[in-house]
């Protein structure tokens, strides 16, 4: 399969899985502007967090001279206009988003995580081959 | 609020601090900074049920709960990777059978949490609808992404292929059985997982990008001075006898 046959499979694939679950949560085409809200929402959100921990972890890289500095400095302004941006939005980060959107970035993770080990796990426990430097014991 | 900025600034950047060299400054305050962060997120973490009946406690009990079977699961297919024939490290020979048994064992788990979460062993979380249903739609999307990367590679390998497909369809039946109580959840989550995949991708992106940037226009670190006659001379000179087999005086 070519590059971008794949990549429009993988695309396919991902639009049916979110068109089932969309239909399990019960959302409607009337809906659709507020469910774009919260998407877009999620996102600066994540965003966010995201540029806060590469600023604040770039602190490893500071004794660099000073382009790690502005590039720490700017990516917690980046950091804050997310945060801007999703005040812009109307909807506001709350303490309850908060902790709801780490409990969800964890099952993400997690999800993700045991997806991809069950692949490994499948793809390398067929080959059953045996070292053969181990096999001269026996 | 402070928590949170704790939990995503605080420990990245005292992670960091530790990657330091060790005669480094930053280095030697890493373990206070550390230690403040600590206690910082213990001093802010006592909002218990405050505010919708949700709080970092809560949070980290919603976290304990995912954690179990997941590192159940994860603990399974590691020795189911590693513990064949010529097992890896300090994994037994032959565990590969174990290794599955633990995997099934954590699916069961996971089931249960969804459906019956009384019936565990331990107490239902308070946030348990909103962790089970973004594990199960990243379960749903991540596993559908992999069948069609597995077909797309094309070796032939239909059981992983079969096993990333069950996962998915597993998790989507679950989900629809569980509908009719949380639905909001569930709708929640799955903006939430979209949100969250494409702010990945642009926040990288635009990271990325940014120091691209500033590293270009940045003038580089003075870490070396320019070599000196004398250094000419003795680089030639060992040359010389390495090279081309001179003696040397």
């Amino acid at each position: 399969m070519s590059k971008n046959s794949s990549f429009l499979s993988i695309l396919v694939s991902i639009f049916v899985v979110i068109i089932a679950i969309g239909r399990i949560a019960n959302w409607n085409l009337e809906d659709i502007q507020e469910i774009v809200i919260d998407i877009l929402a999620k996102s600066l959100m994540t965003m966010t967090a995201i540029w806060l921990i590469l600023a604040t972890s770039s602190t490893s890289i500071l004794h660099r001279g000073s382009a790690p500095r502005l590039q720490a400095i700017t990516l917690l302004f980046l950091s804050l206009g997310g945060l801007g941006l999703v005040e812009l939005l109307n909807v506001g980060v709350q303490r309850a988003t908060l902790e709801t959107i780490t409990v969800q970035w964890a099952g993400l993770i997690m999800g993700s995580s045991i997806v991809l080990f069950t692949v490994l796990a499948i793809v390398t426990g067929r080959e059953e081959e045996e070292d053969p430097l181990l096999a001269i014991d026996k | 609020m402070t928590f949170w900025l704790l939990l995503y600034g605080g420990i990245p950047g005292v992670l960091a601090m530790h990657l330091q060299r060790k005669e480094t400054k930053t280095y030697k305050i890493a373990t206070p900074m550390t230690v403040l962060v600590l206690a910082g997120m213990a001093g802010t973490a006592n909002m218990i049920g405050s505010d919708n009946n949700v709080g970092p406690v809560e949070t980290a009990e919603a976290l304990l709960h995912l954690v179990i079977p997941t590192g159940i699961y994860l603990i399974g297919s590691c020795l189911a990777i590693f513990g064949g024939p010529s097992p890896v490290g300090a994994i037994p020979k032959n565990w590969r059978r174990g290794g599955s048994i633990l995997m099934i064992i954590a699916i069961g788990w996971v089931i249960m949490l969804s459906l019956q979460p009384e019936n565990l062993p331990i107490e239902t979380a308070v946030m348990n609808n909103v962790a089970i249903s973004s594990l199960l739609i990243a379960i749903a999307l991540v596993g559908a992404v992999g069948t069609t990367v597995v077909l797309s590679i094309g070796e032939k390998r239909w059981l992983a292929a079969i096993a990333t497909i069950s996962l998915s369809v597993g998790s989507i039946a679950l989900l629809a059985i569980l509908a009719s109580e949380i639905s909001e959840e569930i709708g929640d989550s799955l903006k939430s997982i979209i949100g969250t995949i494409f702010g990945i991708i642009i926040a990288l992106w635009i990271a990325f990008h940014t120091t691209i940037l500033i590293e270009k226009r940045s003038d580089l670190p003075k870490t070396t001075t320019p070599i000196t006659d004398e250094e000419v001379k003795l680089v030639k000179h060992h040359l010389d006898a390495n090279i081309r087999g001179d003696k040397i005086e």
